[in-house]
């Protein structure tokens, strides 16, 4: 079964200017454990659509499977009282944690411990007991980032806070991760080492992931799939099953003789 | 990072920083010692009139005589008090509606036009209907103070609860936080910084809050002392009263800059 599913989602902006159609009869399906990418213009509505996959914004029409379960069924909007009596309930169960979001800047709180940003899922969620915790810390053993626990997010590197960004992801255990150009940001080489980290560490973690990008050998050197989107109202123009070998690590299989093929076939669906 | 072993260049660098920290006190004092000096000597050679400018010998007599004297302790203590009580009042409360716009939309561009004419109404021009309302009393003064402000402090902190970046709520909404806990989690302590900077322009406007009330309506104070000396001419009661002015003013500032340094000084350089 798919882990994601999206059925004719269209997006209609609406603005005292007028309506502007952002997407149109988006279809996908994602496999779990899956590295999709979507490329397209800037300005598409590639975000968008990671937006309505997470729920921070209502798609006008369509519809969204997770693990087989309608997502967006016009959700009733509660009432004062309820909303007030469910304001603080220590378990937020009906509410599961599938998907973690990751942005183009880390978004690290200046004025928390790398520990405590870690951390602050848990909080929100409600969710901070023992296990939670030492699930959360052995993330950062486990990607060389304990020793820095106690530091502030401004005695880190731009690629360090990268990977602390991805385990404050991590740490809610979500089960599809939404990556939103997160490596934009960092210099060309980092950027290539860090994506490499980050591959790595949602790899091992058996995580699903959606990658939106412009940088099109990004997108093929790291996913399974790329979706290449058209410029708005953006649909779905292609898809690329890739075939590249998947057990090297994204910056090798730049050197794979495939890899120039699809740049140049994603490269003119572009143009 | 610190390391133990320290080269001998970097002993230098160190001592070379100590120096120059050394010399620049050295100046500042200088530079005090020169104008009170020369301000002192054209007094003593009559070049300036000391009827007008009284003298630094005279002003530090007066002190003294104020304190041996030690009714001045009463005025010193009502005008602090009415600074303090101001200025807890009028950051906090601008802190609460601005907490309270940002919540709510509406409130917020309801209120908006009525925060423009407020902010940019000359709050001493309030004196007389402050001392109608309020009375001639204490309350008149922190009244002045607090108008003079609040709405200042509201601006402020509704600036900086807005100048957070979208994309930060947004990540605490895809962890399906609530409003509250946005509040809480991100905006209070992310506009810490900004807190503290309004506490430091407030330390500044609560004395004159303060001093424009006594002047106003007072029967003790600082202010109060310093308008009932210029009235006779008692040019050394009221530098001396000044200059009390500045010494209160400045300790509240340190305590201000210092609160900063143990709040802010860990995560930011």
């Amino acid at each position: 079964m798919n882990i994601l599913e999206l059925k004719d989602v269209s997006l209609t902006y609406f603005s005292p200017r007028g309506e502007t159609l952002a997407l149109k009869d988006i279809d996908m399906q994602i496999e779990e454990g899956q590295f999709i990418s979507l490329v397209g213009p800037s300005g598409c509505g590639k975000t968008t659509i990671l937006s309505i996959i997470s729920g921070l914004m209502p798609a006008t029409h369509g519809e969204i499977y997770i693990d087989g379960v309608l997502q967006n069924k016009h959700k009733q909007k509660k009432k004062f009282f309820e909303r007030i009596k469910t304001l603080n309930k220590k378990n937020v169960d009906e509410q599961k944690y599938y998907i973690g979001y990751m942005f183009q800047k880390d978004h690290l709180f200046e004025w928390l411990t790398i520990k405590k940003n870690i951390y602050l899922g848990l909080n929100i969620m409600h969710k901070k007991t023992k296990e939670n915790m030492a699930f959360a810390d052995n993330l950062l053993k486990k990607y060389g980032l304990w020793d820095f626990r106690n530091k502030y997010p401004n005695e880190l590197s731009g690629g360090m806070r990268q990977r602390v960004a991805l385990i404050r992801t991590l740490a809610l255990n979500p089960k599809i991760l939404l990556l939103d150009e997160p490596f934009s940001a960092l210099d060309f080489q980092t950027r290539l080492n860090v994506c490499d980290d980050v591959y790595d560490i949602i790899k091992k973690e058996g995580k699903t992931a959606i990658l939106v990008t412009h940088d099109i050998s990004e997108a093929i050197s790291m996913s399974d799939k790329i979706y290449v989107l058209s410029s708005r109202p953006a649909t779905i123009k292609k898809i690329y099953n890739l075939d590249l070998n998947k057990t090297v690590s994204p910056l090798k299989r730049r050197e794979d003789v495939n890899f120039v093929i699809y740049f140049d076939k994603i490269w003119r669906d572009l143009v | 990072m610190k390391t133990k072993n320290i080269s001998k260049d970097y002993s230098r660098y160190l001592l070379k920083r100590k120096l120059y920290k050394i010399m620049i006190l050295a100046m500042q004092f200088s530079l005090l010692a020169i104008l009170i000096g020369a301000w002192e000597i054209l007094a003593q050679t009559k070049v300036i009139d000391t009827f007008i400018t009284s003298c630094p010998s005279r002003i530090f007599r007066k002190i003294v005589e104020l304190f041996s004297a030690s009714t001045i302790w009463n005025d010193m203590f009502v005008t602090l008090y009415e600074a303090v009580v101001a200025f807890i009042i009028s950051t906090l409360g601008g802190t609460l509606l601005a907490i309270i716009l940002w919540w709510n939309q509406t409130i917020r561009r309801v209120l908006e036009p009525y925060i423009i004419v407020l902010n940019s109404l000359p709050k001493v021009a309030l004196g007389p209907i402050i001392i109608l309302i309020v009375g001639v009393n204490t309350k008149a003064i922190v009244t002045m103070a607090i108008l003079i402000m609040i709405v200042l402090s509201t601006i402020n902190m509704l600036n900086a609860f807005c100048a957070i970046d979208d994309n930060k709520i947004l990540l605490l909404k895809s962890m399906g936080a609530n409003k509250f806990q946005i509040l809480f989690r991100l905006v209070l302590p992310h506009s810490l910084p900004d807190f503290i900077s309004l506490l430091k322009i407030n330390v500044g406007l609560t004395w004159v809050g303060t001093i424009m009330g006594e002047y106003l309506v007072s029967y003790a104070g600082l202010g109060y002392q310093i308008l009932l000396a210029s009235q006779v001419f008692n040019i050394d009661m009221v530098m001396a009263c000044t200059f009390l002015l500045c010494v209160l003013a400045c300790v509240m500032y340190l305590i201000v800059a210092w609160i900063e340094k143990i709040v802010v000084g860990k995560y930011k350089k």
